[in-house]
């Protein structure tokens, strides 16, 4: 009677595999997962060098797991069994309280170069306001939403070591964000990045610190254009029981931009590209995702200022308050701008201020900081 | 390939097994052969002909043997012997012995960097074995070299153990029984394995990534324990799995393995630990080396250096590193006191002071075991035993606590016989109606575990095999 009910089983669990196999072999292939934002590995070619360094065989298996049928479904079943076996962070994400995920800080280990990277850019073009902003994540400002006993690394003491070591104008952010957060949700729920309203507070404590008058909040035309996005944080942790995020656009009717796509010779009237709001990539919202250069132009403003902003994508929601004060505002990202950052600045006599932008777990992670020069 | 992976569970098993329950017997040891052959290719494609070469040493030496007198017998025995060794010695242990070399006499002569060839220590002592079973006559030799190529190569066995001895599949090369039976019997070994690879060892094995890359400025007393504790189960599982999985693929295939680990932390002494750990690896070393040597059968002093001796070879023969020496030497010493002083008081002992005792002394191993860097080595045991100059406890071992709670108290409960206990109470159950739910609860939990053994292969994200490259 038990080698009979043994056979059912194990007859069940050879469907299983074999329909699998044979799901694997005939499904349409995607060549984009939207969930982790990356391409799929492509069916390898064949050839004698690949099978020797073992290339082949390693992109072929990369290949059957991609394309796997079900696999976000597979991996929302290990997020869920991780969950239910204690585990409070799933790769490198923390499953925090009150409906947070938070990415994990790892120890930064690029602080000197940074520093020193960045002092010589200043050393180059001394004539420039420059302005460094290090954004605290979501797990400094969020900390009472860690897992219990969660012990982390610390942000301030990076944020503090840099700043002590920089020769410009530094701005800390970090009081400004923890008295908002209070108040309104600085950073999304399955996102690493920032929301609006603490991209608007830091741009004002900007403004404070370099002598502009920010634009109230209350002129501000505050438009929730989605509820439903579900942000990185969400595809790294497949935690699928969380509330989604909304995103917020502070609209301004006083004035209109033409937005300049450098390298893809695109102009553009709009900060914001709504089509993404269709997409899983809704932050890209705000001017485009990411790209070399782009230059925001302000075309009724009486001023000739010019700013430069070096930054990452945290930049992209605060660009549209900054295009309130500068004619121009050239935003460029060295990850991707490979020509030489000082030459652009010199070429470009009309800009004065220069602000540098990024959230503390991406800087330490950059390459494009320590080789600006 | 490894077992556990898409590749493997999705296309190469079904597809082998397929061919193979389909064509006539006479067909069956070659398609096992071409298999294995792709499956070692696989992650080796050039190393393969050196495991033919190997191969086509013991066996050549086999017919040799045939047609030979004793002492040419011997000769031929020696040279099959020096073969292996050679083979073995050059690609797993040149550039350790540069290494050291270099060391002792401050020398820089530049290591060689040759890759160790997957599966080179099992497969060279099955052909080692091979060879002097059928000098000391207990075996007939194999005439074809395909069937001999087989035996060697057969995939389940061949990366990772058992060390599976010529004599144990003989009959079954060229008789054996292939039954839905051995194919039921066998696939719910598999996945036994499978799960206890996939969802034990892989899981806890993270734990003890984060505490072994920690600083020794971030670590606890407690949390340098859990760290240990974490290896000490996800070794056991690792390697306990692959053999699970090797032994219930024979048994689909038809062959019957030897066991290879028998619960061996329920251990009451050292001894019995190794007659419960790798039992094919300690066996082989026993009829190989120690018997040879003399055994026990002679004075306390040969005796002593005979099981100095294995137990050397056993640590170098586990990686081309001092620490595995130290690790054998240490296995050596605690094996030779427990013999000849420890045991008749060990046997006075409560019997949970026999298991901490033993438990104790097999977690110090797998640190020693754990680090082939010396000064790493050294800064772990500084904090597992230095209470006073770390802090005892900290907030960090709290949290990681909490998070593996559920898989260590599991690790703990299947390191035990407990699935045998369970099992054993089942089967006298006679009412119909419970047997039928105890069938529906299996039904369900092998589904399940199933659905998330394959979402881990999915993500693939942490699958490495810890002894893949002994």
């Amino acid at each position: 009677m038990k080698e009979f009910y043994n056979r059912i089983i194990v007859t069940l669990i050879s469907i299983f595999i074999v329909v699998f196999s044979l799901l694997l072999i005939f499904s349409d292939k995607k060549t984009f997962s939207e969930n982790e934002n990356r391409y799929l590995q492509v069916f390898p070619k064949f050839s004698f060098r690949n099978l020797k360094d073992g290339s082949y065989t390693s992109k072929l298996q990369s290949y059957l797991s991609d394309h796997f049928v079900g696999r976000d479904a597979f991996m929302s079943i290990k997020t869920f069994y991780e969950k239910i076996s204690g585990k409070n962070e799933i790769n490198e994400v923390y499953l925090g309280k009150d409906n947070y995920l938070i990415e994990k800080y790892n120890k930064p280990v690029n602080n000197d170069k940074i520093i020193k990277s960045l002092n010589n850019l200043y050393h180059e073009l001394n004539y420039i306001n420059m302005n460094l902003m290090l954004v605290p994540t979501s797990i400094t400002i969020n900390k009472d939403k860690l897992p219990k006993n969660a012990v982390t690394n610390n942000q301030l003491d990076t944020i503090k070591y840099i700043y002590d070591n920089i020769d410009f104008n530094t701005i800390d952010i970090t009081k400004t964000l923890m008295e908002y957060n209070k108040k309104y949700q600085m950073f999304y729920y399955l996102d690493h990045h920032w929301t609006t309203y603490a991209a608007y507070y830091a741009y004002q404590v900007y403004c404070y610190n370099n002598l502009l008058e920010p634009v109230p909040i209350y002129e501000f035309d505050v438009e929730e254009v989605t509820k439903d996005f579900n942000g990185t944080l969400y595809s790294k942790s497949n935690d699928y029981s969380r509330k989604s995020d909304t995103i917020a656009l502070f609209l301004y009717d006083k004035y209109s931009y033409s937005v300049n796509y450098v390298s893809k010779d695109i102009i553009k009237d709009s900060l914001y590209e709504m089509d993404y709001l269709n997409t899983k990539d809704k932050y890209s919202v705000f001017l485009d995702n990411n790209h070399p250069l782009i230059v925001v132009t302000n075309n009724e403003i009486k001023t000739k200022a010019e700013i430069a902003v070096i930054k990452d994508s945290y930049a992209n929601s605060m660009i549209p308050f900054l295009a309130n004060h500068y004619k121009k505002v050239h935003i460029i990202d060295p990850r991707f701008y490979k020509l030489s950052i000082v030459q652009y600045i010199k070429d470009n006599n009309n800009i004065k201020d220069m602000l540098i932008l990024y959230n503390t777990n991406t800087i330490d992670e950059d390459n494009g900081i320590v080789t600006i020069n | 390939m490894v077992f556990s992976s898409i590749p493997f569970l999705f296309f190469f098993l079904p597809f082998f097994l397929l061919l193979y329950y389909v064509l006539p017997f006479k067909f069956k040891n070659t398609i096992l052969l071409i298999f294995s052959l792709i499956f070692y290719a696989w992650g080796e494609p050039i190393y393969i002909f050196l495991m033919l070469f190997s191969t086509f040493v013991d066996y050549l030496n086999g017919r040799l043997f045939e047609s030979s007198k004793f002492t040419r017998k011997k000769l031929y025995l020696i040279i099959a012997i020096i073969i292996n060794l050679s083979l073995l010695g050059f690609f797993k242990y040149s550039d350790f012995l540069i290494d050291s070399i270099n060391h002792i006499f401050n020398v820089s002569i530049p290591l060689l960097k040759i890759g160790l060839p997957i599966g080179i220590s099992f497969y060279t002592f099955q052909t080692m074995s091979y060879s002097i079973d059928v000098y000391r006559g207990n075996v007939k030799p194999q005439k074809n070299y395909a069937t001999y190529l087989t035996y060697v190569s057969m995939f389940p066995q061949l990366i990772a153990g058992p060390i599976v001895r010529y004599e144990t599949v003989n009959e079954e090369l060229h008789t054996r029984k292939i039954t839905f039976s051995g194919f039921t019997n066998g696939l719910i070994r598999f996945l036994h394995g499978l799960f206890k690879k996939v969802l034990i060892a892989n899981n806890i094995g993270y734990l003890w990534t984060i505490v072994s890359t920690m600083g020794n400025s971030e670590l606890s007393v407690m949390m340098a324990w859990l760290g240990l504790l974490a290896f000490t189960f996800q070794i056991y599982f690792d390697f306990s799995g692959y053999s699970d999985m090797a032994i219930g693929m024979g048994k689909m295939l038809g062959f019957n393995y030897l066991e290879n680990f028998n619960y061996p932390y329920i251990a009451k002494s050292i001894t019995e630990f190794w007659r419960r750990w790798h039992i094919s690896l300690s066996s082989w070393f026993k009829d190989y080396i120690y018997i040879p040597l003399g055994g026990s059968r002679v004075t306390k002093i040969i005796n002593i250096r005979n099981i100095f001796i294995v137990w050397t070879l056993t640590g170098i023969w586990h990686g081309a590193a001092w620490n595995f020496v130290i690790w054998g030497i240490y296995y050596g010493i605690i094996l030779i006191l427990e013999k000849f002083i420890l045991n008749k008081y060990i046997e006075k002992l409560p019997n949970y002071l026999k298991h901490t005792y033993t438990l104790f002394l097999v977690m110090i191993s797998w640190a020693v075991f754990a680090f082939d860097d010396m000064t790493l080595l050294q800064n772990y045991f500084d904090v597992l035993f230095g209470v006073g100059r770390y802090p005892f406890l900290d907030k960090t071992f709290i949290y990681y606590l909490s998070n593996y709670f559920l898989i260590i108290i599991i690790a703990i409960l299947f390191s035990m016989p407990i699935y045998h206990i369970i099992k054993e109470k089942l089967l006298l159950i006679k009412n119909k109606r419970v047997i039928y739910g105890i069938f529906v609860i299996r039904l369900i939990t092998y589904l399940i575990l199933l659905l998330v053994t394959v979402s881990y292969l999915v993500s693939d994200t942490y699958n490495p095999f810890l002894y893949f490259r002994f």
